[in-house]
């Protein structure tokens, strides 16, 4: 098997199903369909992984963005009592709209719980771990178009765009067709990560938009993420959009920056097997990067150009200190 | 009494090429996408020569480059060795040629030997990476030689300008005031 066929494969073991999508795609429609129509709402779009095209298996909820008439709730966006308000009105209507027993548009929602950005609806039996969920958020369009979104836990209202990073991702997509489901081979990579606590899949989004780059082919674009990354998770991980400050302050850095490091001389390791010709060697270091879901030929004899330690350039020669 | 080798007798010397041929071809296939304008010669551990385009990299190019550089690109001789590829080639500059005062001498980039000092390290150099990426660097050192001439900067970057816009700025500004000049009529 070339290295080519064995990416495809590993991605369609990566991505959600495409029935899993479409479902999920509908649901968040008939949302949008219901409450699209109120008389106090200006639009209704989605925001999420799902939004971007970088949603991974299984696919659990879908974000909505509902944006208000700011002039039909004038006290709203202002601080104190208006937080919680936004959530109930929005609340209320999707019972209204699309409760399970008397939605005037649909029956689908189960339980609609006001949270503390957004309202989250269970389309599953609430219990279920595993229950699928639309998080539906209340927002007012600012003059500078960012959203201005409500905060119960600190009876606030705060600023928000995620129109940008939806907008960031589509074009890096324009520029390399595999930079979204790179990004989804990069969120799965996570989840094997052994660090204290978890990584937020948003951190690893905010890393391929830094680090990813945009040309190339798969196993080099993933080198030179591991190995930028591994330098940029020293640093502060925050909103593209300059908004909403750290996505994730509690992140583990040590051990995120540790599996990045080991990757990217794996993933070094398996540039070089390729470029060698060692196909079956290159397949076989890319599983042990990834895991068993990655396509490779049974364990042979290594070569020793791949057992040997990988060197490690700090930058591409063509950025090396000049003498 | 053992039958000589007449293969091997006849063979010559062992060149880097007979052990590493894809890398023989690679190179042919990255340096003539790069710069189709570089002849190879099998003479000795091989070898390059020809002239660099101005501005190979990805970003624009700022106006007034090809003044500065007097419309031509780098002319160099890339050295092979029978190390090749754990050693790097060597690149001679050979118009513009740097002075003998210029070698050695950090801000100039330029090793004693004439060729350029293109790593401060042997590690930077994996023996994996390309040549494409030393003429990348070799172009931008010729940029920056121009400018040390011209006096706009007094010594080089550390790590080349291939994609760092450093110097970009400077180019444009001192290609206005070169336009200046050239509008001032000469005196009596």
């Amino acid at each position: 098997m070339g290295l080519v066929k064995a990416f495809d494969d590993y991605q369609d073991s990566v991505n959600a199903d495409i029935e899993q999508v479409r479902l999920a795609r509908a649901r968040r429609d008939v949302f949008k369909k219901a409450l699209g129509a109120e008389d106090d709402v200006e639009e209704v779009f989605g925001s999420g992984s799902l939004a971007r095209s970088t949603q991974l298996a299984p696919i659990h909820d879908v974000d909505l963005v509902v944006v208000f008439d700011a002039d039909a709730h004038p006290t709203w966006g202002t601080a104190g009592d208006a937080a919680q308000e936004a959530l109930s009105h929005l609340g209320g209507k999707v019972h209204v709209l699309l409760g399970a027993t008397h939605g005037t548009v649909d029956q689908l929602v189960r339980l609609a719980d006001p949270r503390n950005h957004a309202v989250k609806c269970f389309l599953d039996d609430p219990e279920d771990p595993d229950a699928f969920t639309v998080d539906a958020m209340p927002a007012l369009r600012q003059p500078d178009n960012t959203l201005l979104i409500p905060e119960v836990t600190s009876r606030d209202w705060v600023s928000a765009d995620p129109e940008y990073l939806i907008n960031e991702v589509a074009k890096r997509q324009v520029k390399w067709p595999y930079f979204r489901p790179m990004v989804r081979v990069l969120k799965n990579w996570r989840l094997g990560v052994p660090v204290e606590g978890k990584i937020k899949s948003l951190v690893m989004e905010i890393l391929a938009l830094d680090c990813l780059p945009t040309a190339g082919s798969r196993p080099e674009a993933l080198r030179a993420f591991f190995s930028a990354a591994a330098v940029r998770v020293n640093e502060p991980i925050t909103d593209p959009a300059d908004l909403c400050g750290e996505i994730q302050p509690d992140l583990d850095r040590v051990g995120l920056r540790d599996a990045l490091n080991e990757a990217s001389e794996l993933a070094t390791q398996a540039c070089a097997a390729a470029a060698n010709g060692a196909t079956d060697d290159a397949l076989q270091v890319w599983a042990q990067l990834f895991g068993t879901d990655f396509p490779a030929p049974a364990k042979k004899q290594t070569s020793p150009s791949v057992a040997a330690p990988a060197l490690i350039t700090s930058r591409p020669v063509k950025d090396a200190p000049q003498g | 009494m053992a039958e000589p080798n007449i293969e091997l007798a006849d063979a010559g010397p062992v060149t880097w090429w007979r052990c590493e041929p894809r890398r023989l071809a690679r190179d042919q296939q990255e340096v003539a996408a790069f710069c189709p304008d570089l002849d190879w010669s099998a003479t000795g551990a091989g070898s390059w020569h020809g002239r660099l385009p101005i501005w190979p990299f990805a970003r624009p190019k700022p106006q007034g480059v090809e003044d500065l550089v007097d419309g031509k690109g780098l002319l160099v001789q890339v050295v092979y060795g029978h190390a090749y590829p754990m050693v790097p080639a060597a690149i001679f500059p050979l118009d513009p040629e740097p002075e003998v005062v210029e070698r050695t001498q950090h801000q100039w980039h330029v090793n004693g030997d004439g060729s350029l000092c293109l790593m401060q390290t042997d590690a930077a150099w994996t023996g994996r990476d390309s040549v494409t990426g030393l003429l990348l660097k070799a172009a931008g050192w010729h940029i920056e030689y121009a400018l040390m001439k011209h006096g706009l900067i007094s010594v080089m970057s550390t790590n080349g300008i291939v994609e760092d816009p450093v110097v970009d700025p400077l180019i444009v500004s001192s290609a206005a005031e070169r336009s200046v000049e050239a509008d001032v009529p000469p005196e009596d």
